[in-house]
């Protein structure tokens, strides 16, 4: 239970963060580019696996495909950061508490990656059985906050990018 | 395209909400790789701009 519980609290730090990118662009007006999208993406990712862990019971094959986007999206990151670490390429955006964004991203990116090593070192999942079970509040609250973030961005992203590769 | 990204990851959320586990995979391992082919179309593209 308290496996569910950490896979919860997991996705529910993942979608504040993806609220508080959301929060930056539309009041500070600043314009995400392709590979923030792309970091997004990776962080729907990693909440979507910790989403199956409290959906039906925590697997192997969730928290792979959890590590997996948390790879692709802290490869994404460490794109941007190269990226803008030459010195004809100014940073993206304002920096928040002293780091810029995409740096911060791919710091999330990490720490999950840590966290999710964490929580396969302390919980035995052999227990458990996959059934299809309705989550409670807390696990709810996850689903919902997730998904919200998730179409909220479809719209962002068509604002911004239009139906084109960005 | 970005938008179907999104909407794919909606589509595999809405599925795992509504109990189907192998679709739901299905659906998350499909995004995924896309997600991959247009990480490697945008850092191709931005390489080029920086050589």
């Amino acid at each position: 239970m308290w496996e569910k519980h950490a896979n919860a609290l997991l996705a529910i730090i993942l979608a504040c963060i993806l609220w508080g990118a959301l929060a930056i662009q539309f009041l500070n007006h600043e314009v995400p580019c392709a590979l923030c999208f792309l970091q997004r993406l990776g962080m729907i990712g990693v909440a979507a696996g910790a989403l199956m862990n409290v959906k039906f019971a925590p697997r192997a094959m969730h928290y792979g495909f959890s590590l997996l986007a948390a790879i692709f999206g802290g490869s994404v990151a460490i794109r941007q950061i190269s990226l803008h670490a030459c010195p004809q390429f100014p940073t993206f955006g304002l920096p928040f508490w002293g780091l810029s964004l995409y740096t911060w991203s791919f710091l999330v990116f990490v720490a999950s990656v840590l966290y999710i090593g964490l929580i396969l070192m302390v919980f035995d999942h052999s227990d458990y059985h996959i059934k299809d079970s309705k989550p409670n509040w807390w696990g709810q609250l996850a689903f919902w906050m997730v998904s919200l973030v998730a179409l909220t961005n479809i719209f962002a992203s068509l604002w911004v990018c239009g139906l084109n590769a960005c | 395209m970005m938008a179907a990204l999104f909407v794919l990851f909606s589509c595999a959320l809405g599925l795992i909400y509504f109990g189907k586990r192998p679709v739901a995979l299905i659906f998350l391992i499909i995004t995924l790789g896309l997600c991959g082919i247009m990480l490697g179309y945008h850092a191709t593209d931005t390489l080029k701009i920086v050589l």
